[in-house]
């Protein structure tokens, strides 16, 4: 009994002790299991096929490297993401990858030193190379690059083919003859064009067009460069030009109540002939079918004003910036090069909708019309111009925006409604 | 009878605390402690920063003094506009719900509406709602393309009283208010009901047989046994309309031009939107001291003597 005990702890030493051996000599040859690096992603989701993508985006990316680094995705809707991003942003645990605003809300994020410098990514990766041009334009601040476009726009008239064809109309190559087509629109009890202003952004489309248009784009780039004040004689007649057209029926009754969801319904009901507004309704035009549209429709850029160059307005829709605070900015960028490399835009195409910042992204799934319109934007040159909303700090834009919405209704004159955006734009960036 | 002093009172609270540790523990430290954190500490860091100029991102706050209260009292349209909206909506829900709700719950008691439990039901239903689908639903109802509200009115040859809800700056706010309304009159009602089976039914019935009507017995014989109800449902129709912010959000976001801010959705929009939680601090100090009038006013001239009854 005494010498079985003995021999029982002699073997469980001995035991113990190879054991340990064991484990240490394996431990010295085998490899280290460490932890991924965790990279937060932060980003909006205003459709439901925004999160379908985001979600696909991250998954496929963790399939393949969330051994190496792991991603988790968190989003807002695009209403609220703008009040959720301060909050998030300037948090002691911020995101190491963001979606951003172009224009003045970007300047914003890269004046409080959250945006890190992209430009040495943009040389690692190229990806100046292969982005739309505009796009890059939009993301240089200074002679740095802060931002990667992965998602461009732009704004043009949208049209009904099938009401043109019925009522005998040429596409406009001049502002006179769109006017021309509107009367005859109008006439004929069709309404000449779709506003849609009941969120007050909408208006502001066809301002800056045809103030970029009618007075050149240096005069536009004074105004949100707060180098023109917005009393400029310009801005209150393009203003006015928008009272006339309101005072004289050009839009759909009731414009300042309807949003542009809801406006879908008489746009497809062919009620309106034209429709000036951004690409990224293409989602709602496209509708349940595979390829643009649900109804006849194309498009043509706002045309020349008297004369002058017109300029189409391509932008930013979606950017991405990298916290200037990540302790990995540089697996956080090789997750944003995953976000703009070939086959993540080309599935972008098929989950989300156009149009992807990459002119290497397969577009043959698309309509010929979209097809057309990506081309224009790609041909756009470097820089056009960015819509009021996207292109000052929110507070300028929003009083523009209502004071633009009490024009068309008539509450304030031109005068008044400009004098009210200065006035604002005074208190933000003082007098000019 | 000489008053307790001071002095008097601690010695009384030590010795209380001294015998009851639990409760002054669990029943007075610990909320006293509670309040101050989540209640107490926002309202004093509010005010301090209402005196700063800050963007809610950098890091450094800059001390600009009165600048934000001046900007508010001398040159901020906005905010008259929103404290007049305001005013307005308390106006609406004070005698839209309010006077809904007493006569349905008289009609209620009294027996002339049927089936009075159903209906107690279906008009309660809307307060279990959250505002924000409350919102929508209006949003949908009221549309001027395809809304119900529209195609009823014109239906039934009313066609001529169909407005631009949402759109017209001279009524938006009002369609509101009175979404708000409808949202809220399960709230009167169900206290004034409840007030009103308090009356003892003698009074209702010495009424009858003075020959009152039911005109008479809800105006004579209700409304002043309901007194207490009454302050306390003014009392939370007044907050309830200084808090509005949930529909204005959802349905119009200040639009048209500004037409339907209030002033809890004019923090939000100043301090998130315009990144000014300086000035939007401000705001919300303007809206304590409206507060605080309010209920000042309301316990001194409509609370007092009011559960005298």
């Amino acid at each position: 009994m005494q010498s079985n005990l003995i021999f029982s702890r002699r073997y469980f030493l001995a035991a113990a002790l190879a054991a340990g051996s064991l484990a240490a000599t394996l431990g010295g040859v085998a490899p280290a299991f460490a932890a991924p690096i965790e990279i937060r992603y932060f980003y909006r989701a205003p459709w439901p096929s925004s999160e379908t993508y985001a979600n696909w985006l991250i998954n496929e990316w963790n399939k393949v490297n969330g051994d190496r680094i792991h991603v988790t995705g968190a989003s807002v809707d695009g209403e609220t993401y703008k009040t959720k991003q301060t909050i998030e942003l300037a948090s002691s645990n911020p995101p190491d990858v963001f979606y951003s605003w172009e224009g003045g809300r970007a300047a914003e994020v890269i004046k409080n030193g959250f945006a890190a410098d992209l430009t040495p990514y943009y040389a690692k990766y190229g990806w100046d190379k292969f982005l739309v041009p505009a796009g890059v334009s939009l993301a240089t601040f200074g002679d740095r690059k802060y931002f990667v476009p992965t998602e461009i726009g732009a704004s043009v008239v949208w049209y009904r083919k099938d009401l043109y064809e019925k009522l005998g109309l040429k596409v406009p190559t001049t502002w006179e003859q769109l006017m021309a087509n509107a009367k005859v629109a109008k006439d004929n009890g069709y309404w000449p064009f779709m506003l849609a202003n009941q969120k007050k952004w909408p208006a502001q489309f066809m301002w800056s067009a045809i103030l970029v248009n009618k007075y050149g784009l240096d005069t536009y780039q004074g105004l949100v460069d707060n180098k023109i004040p917005w009393t400029d004689q310009r801005a209150v007649a393009v203003t006015k030009i928008m009272q006339d057209l309101a005072k004289a029926g050009m839009f759909e009754p009731s414009f300042n109540s309807i949003d542009v969801g809801p406006a879908m319904v008489p746009w497809s009901q062919s009620k309106a002939l034209h429709w000036y507004q951004g690409s990224f309704n293409l989602g709602r035009f496209r509708g349940d079918k595979e390829k643009c549209c649900v109804v006849p429709m194309d498009f043509f850029p706002l045309p020349p004003i008297d004369g002058n160059k017109p300029v189409m307005s391509v932008f930013a829709e979606d950017t991405i910036m990298i916290h200037a605070k990540s302790p990995n900015k540089d697996a956080a960028a090789e997750f944003v090069n995953w976000m703009i490399s070939k086959p993540a835009m080309t599935e972008k195409l098929a989950i989300d909708k156009p149009y992807p910042s990459s002119t290497e992204a397969d577009l043959s799934r698309l309509s010929e019309m979209e097809q057309r319109l990506a081309k224009a934007m790609a041909d756009a040159g470097s820089f056009t111009f960015m819509h009021v909303d996207h292109a000052v700090s929110p507070a300028i834009s929003d009083k523009f925006l209502d004071s633009v919405q009490a024009v068309l209704a008539g509450a304030m004159t031109p005068e008044e409604a400009m004098q009210q955006t200065e006035n604002e734009a005074a208190r933000v960036r003082g007098k000019i | 009878m000489a008053h307790p002093s001071l002095a008097d009172e601690r010695t009384s609270f030590i010795r209380f605390a001294q015998t009851h540790q639990f409760v002054t523990l669990f029943g007075i430290l610990l909320p006293l402690a509670v309040f101050a954190v989540f209640v107490g500490y926002p309202i004093v860091f509010t005010i301090y920063l209402s005196f700063f100029d800050w963007n809610g991102m950098a890091p450094e706050k800059t001390f600009v003094g009165l600048q934000n209260y001046r900007y508010l009292l001398f040159s901020d349209k906005y905010f008259y506009t929103a404290l007049l909206n305001n005013v307005k909506w308390v106006g609406v829900t004070l005698s839209f719900p309010v006077l809904l709700g007493l006569i349905i719950a008289y009609g209620l008691r009294s027996r002339i509406i049927p089936m009075p439990a159903l209906i107690r039901t279906v008009i309660f239903f809307p307060v279990t709602m959250s505002l924000i689908s409350v919102g929508l639903m209006f949003l949908l109802i009221l549309n001027p393309l395809f809304g119900a509200f529209d195609t009823i009115l014109q239906s039934i040859g009313l066609g001529s009283l169909v407005m631009e809800w949402f759109g017209d700056y001279r009524i938006a706010l009002y369609t509101l208010a009175v979404v708000s309304g409808w949202a809220f009159t399960g709230m009167p009602m169900i206290l004034y009901f409840a007030g009103l089976g308090d009356v003892p039914q003698e009074t209702f019935d010495a009424a009858k047989i003075e020959g009152a009507g039911h005109f008479r017995m809800l105006t004579q014989v209700a409304v002043p046994q309901l007194r207490p109800v009454t302050a306390v449902v003014v009392m939370l129709t007044l907050f309830e309309s200084l808090r509005a912010f949930d529909l204005v959000a959802v349905m119009t976001k200040g639009a048209p031009f500004g037409s339907t801010n209030v002033l809890g959705y004019l923090v939000y929009l100043e301090s998130f939107w315009n990144s000014r939680f300086g000035y939007g601090a401000t705001l919300s100090v303007a809206i304590l001291v409206i507060s605080i009038l309010m209920a000042t006013f309301v316990m001194k001239k409509l609370m007092k003597g009011a559960f005298d009854v």
